[in-house]
């Protein structure tokens, strides 16, 4: 097992990771190295399985997708979570064709991005907290005012 | 039976996790907590305290009774309470907490009383005065206050949106 897997691996034993599985925010799935795959929890009940591509952990951060285990392929863009701007500027298919979230603990849209660096502070990658910070980012975003619930059958 | 405890206190900055048995006092889980205490913290009088609980567990009291759904999760500090003012708009509302107390649960005091709706409440943020600093909803109030400043001041601000 190469370091970066060994790190992932540690931090999914941490008090961090484990305490949001205990809180119910995500689970644990699956790890095919280097994707880890998590299920997230909206305000609504629904799961949203991340795919998160951890090569060069805890160095490098992780980069995310939606993710069906049905297909095994990414999530349907019309299946992503909706709603308001702070849902549809994060979560955004259109940015990077849908392989990464548009927030800046992500790997691939912190590139070019400076700026965030002062403007999110709290939101960029902290090699300390480790994954759970990506999964609390996608958590909140899920439990915010802007998610639209979905349509009761 | 194993029981995972999450465990905060002024001593250290990051989330930790101890083991107890089932039939664990509150003070062998004391004890299993201040071993994870730096060693310069030597000889102090420690309270142990369960998240977002007002209960006051005596010692001898099994740690079973701490059980949550969500787990059983404690802090240690050497206040019995801190000082929270929280500041928005021009007002500002002020009020004693046990330091298991989570930011989450501050927020939501601090919004209600000063009139905000609850999906209003959610969108907002605290913000530590002296640092700008946003702790997560889940850190205990008394992970941010250092005895003897048993006390912290915040300002409730607005959530990022993600642009540009």
């Amino acid at each position: 097992m190469q370091p970066d897997e060994r790190a992932l691996c540690a931090d999914l034993k941490s008090a961090r990771f484990l305490s949001g599985e205990d809180r119910g925010r995500w689970q644990y799935h699956d790890l095919n190295w280097p994707y880890l795959f998590v299920n997230v929890r909206a305000k609504d009940g629904r799961n949203f399985t991340l795919r998160l591509d951890c090569s060069g952990y805890p160095g490098n951060p992780p980069t995310g997708t939606f993710w069906d285990l049905t297909t095994g392929g990414r999530l349907d863009f019309n299946k992503w979570p909706t709603g308001g701007e702070r849902i549809r500027l994060a979560l955004n298919p259109s940015w990077k064709e849908g392989n990464a979230l548009y927030i800046p603990c992500d790997r691939d849209s912190i590139i070019g991005h400076d700026n965030w660096l002062t403007q999110y502070p709290q939101m960029i990658w902290n090699a300390i907290k480790g994954v759970s910070m990506y999964l609390e980012i996608v958590y909140d975003l899920l439990q915010s005012r802007d998610y639209v619930c979905a349509a009761a059958n | 039976m194993k029981n995972r405890v999450y465990v905060q206190s002024e001593f250290f900055l990051d989330l930790k996790l101890v083991e107890v048995e089932d039939g664990a006092t509150i003070e062998e889980l004391k004890q299993a907590c201040m071993a994870l205490f730096p060693p310069q913290s030597g000889e102090i009088e420690i309270h142990l305290f369960a998240e977002d609980d007002d209960e006051y567990y005596e010692s001898h009291h099994k740690v079973e009774h701490l059980k949550k759904p969500h787990g059983i999760r404690v802090h240690l500090h050497r206040c019995k309470h801190i000082a929270v003012t929280v500041r928005f708009a021009g007002n500002s509302v002020s009020h004693e907490f046990r330091p298991a107390t989570t930011i989450g649960r501050i927020r939501e005091w601090a919004g209600d009383r000063l009139g905000m709706q609850s999906n209003d409440i959610a969108e907002h943020v605290l913000q530590i005065v002296v640092n700008s600093e946003q702790p997560e909803v889940d850190v205990h109030i008394g992970s941010l206050a250092k005895y003897p400043a048993c006390s912290v001041e915040f300002d409730l601000v607005p959530a990022h949106r993600i642009n540009g």
